[in-house]
């Protein structure tokens, strides 16, 4: 599971087929009925993904530019940010954010090189690299932030 | 191995899961009724808490994860079994021996890490929960009541989601009832929750709780496009439908299945006006989903209406009104039933 799957695809992901929900029957007692969603809340998912999308490219533009290390790109990926890496890898906040540094980031042993990786769920040679393309931008709709 | 268990499809994860393992250990409860008896009827606007990539103010329809459970198995005299581990190892095994006990056994995850749901929810939460009721070598088989079918994941991943960080950690924790009654009156549990909802939502005397959270989430919702600007307003309303609509409320904020545990608890406590509450507060559940609705566009850039927020806080505060109605009503009809 790469963190390629989510973000490199154009378009917003799928979602649960059918929910659950309680509805009235006949008799006018509530009951649980399998149930289509709520379709209208696909149009948040729609403007959530164009944002997920747009940061994840300019991650992988500034990466791409050698402005910051790939473990920036795979945290923005993978809808983290700094305190929630840091968390996950136990360290503090501080010391994430220089291994976003090209130069810091390149000379990082492989035990820490490791330890991302694990959380991450990708392999040290994933984690050392970028996608060759960028993630696909969703054109906006019309009307978007209005 | 796998232990015979019957899958179901619930509304949210907490509850369903309960019912489901209450019921497989002989005890007759449904997912409306789990949720009536163990209080999570609620409301909460915490600006203050900051969700989602720390960006969005946090807005709660239910009582915080983990109250339910506690509720459920002091009022209903359920004994759980509930422990965490600091070695991811030893949680594994902890799994592996309660499912060679024959015992379906519920795991907290964090969603993010669990392969198998659709991307669209591979979001950062903690807290949500699954049954594991097999294993078959290396794969885990697994109800989870967001589903529609049980569905299987490899241990790697399971570990991964049990070892999810950040908040609500879940620390490998799992549990399963180790005591279940053989048969239990429902009157008082369902009286007792009541009783809580009521207070929750009329009493607490802070003004971010209850009807009066949701008249405070109405002034402040009005007040978005002014002070977040276009943009950051539009994202916020959109969070405010995913929190409603979308994390497994069972629709409208979880105000559909409270509707439905009022008709059962009219049945089980022998009070008519109980079912005109259930009516009524299915009503307003219609409303809620009227607000999402709007929202939801609204967050799209869609023109509805001219002025969106007001109306967005017009709706607020109408759905504040009925559920204080409601629940003063039912307030009531529980003094005059106990006279």
């Amino acid at each position: 599971m790469a963190s390629e799957d989510r973000v490199t695809r154009a378009g917003t992901p799928e979602r649960w087929s059918r929910i659950v929900t309680y509805k009235p029957n006949a008799d006018g007692r509530v009951e649980g009925v399998r149930d289509d969603g709520f379709e209208d809340s696909s149009l948040v998912h729609e403007v959530a993904w164009q944002v997920i999308h747009r940061d994840a490219a300019e991650a992988w533009r500034q990466v791409h530019q050698g402005l910051k290390s790939p473990l920036y790109y795979h945290m923005v990926a993978n809808l983290l940010n700094p305190q929630m890496l840091a968390r996950e890898v136990g360290m503090w906040t501080w010391r994430v954010r220089r291994h976003f540094r090209p130069g810091v980031f390149a000379a990082l042993k492989p035990a820490m090189l490791q330890k991302y990786a694990g959380a991450l769920r990708l392999t040290v040679q994933e984690l050392a690299s970028i996608p060759p393309e960028p993630p696909p931008v969703d054109p906006p709709s019309p009307g978007t932030g209005g | 191995m796998q232990i015979p268990f019957r899958h179901v499809q619930g509304a949210h994860c907490e509850t369903a899961t309960i019912a489901a393992l209450l019921q497989h250990q002989g005890l007759q409860v449904n997912e409306p009724q789990v949720f009536g008896v163990g209080s999570g009827y609620f409301f909460a606007y915490l600006p203050f808490i900051k969700v989602t990539d720390k960006k969005f103010p946090l807005v709660t329809f239910r009582a915080q994860p983990g109250a339910i459970l506690k509720n459920v198995g002091r009022r209903l005299g359920v004994k759980w079994h509930d422990v965490t581990f600091k070695d991811p190892a030893k949680a594994m095994d902890a799994l592996d021996r309660s499912l060679d006990a024959g015992i379906p056994t519920a795991v907290q995850t964090g969603v993010y890490w669990l392969p198998y749901l659709p991307g669209a929810f591979r979001f950062h939460f903690n807290a949500h929960n699954v049954i594991v009721y097999g294993r078959e070598g290396d794969e885990y088989l697994l109800s989870d009541p967001v589903l529609a079918e049980p569905v299987r994941c490899s241990r790697a991943d399971l570990q991964r989601a049990r070892y999810a960080r950040g908040d609500m950690a879940p620390n490998g924790r799992l549990y399963y009832p180790a005591v279940v009654p053989r048969q239990t009156d429902l009157r008082g549990p369902v009286r007792a929750g009541l009783k809580d909802a009521c207070f929750n939502m009329l009493k607490i005397p802070f003004p971010l709780i209850g009807v009066r959270g949701i008249r405070r989430l109405a002034k402040v919702v009005q007040g978005w496009p002014r002070r977040l600007g276009p943009e950051m307003a539009a994202l916020n309303v959109g969070h405010l439908v995913l929190l409603l609509e979308e994390i497994g409320t069972g629709g409208a904020g979880f105000r559909f299945m409270y509707g439905a545990f009022l008709g059962e608890a009219a049945g089980i406590l022998g009070i008519d006006g109980l079912s005109d509450a259930s009516r009524r507060l299915t009503a307003v559940g219609d409303t809620w989903r009227e607000f999402a609705l709007l929202a939801s566009r609204t967050c799209k850039g869609r023109k509805v209406v001219e002025r969106p927020y007001d109306r967005l806080a017009e709706l607020l505060r109408e759905c504040a009104d009925r559920e204080q109605a409601i629940f003063r009503d039912v307030q009531a009809l529980l003094r005059r039933g106990a006279a």
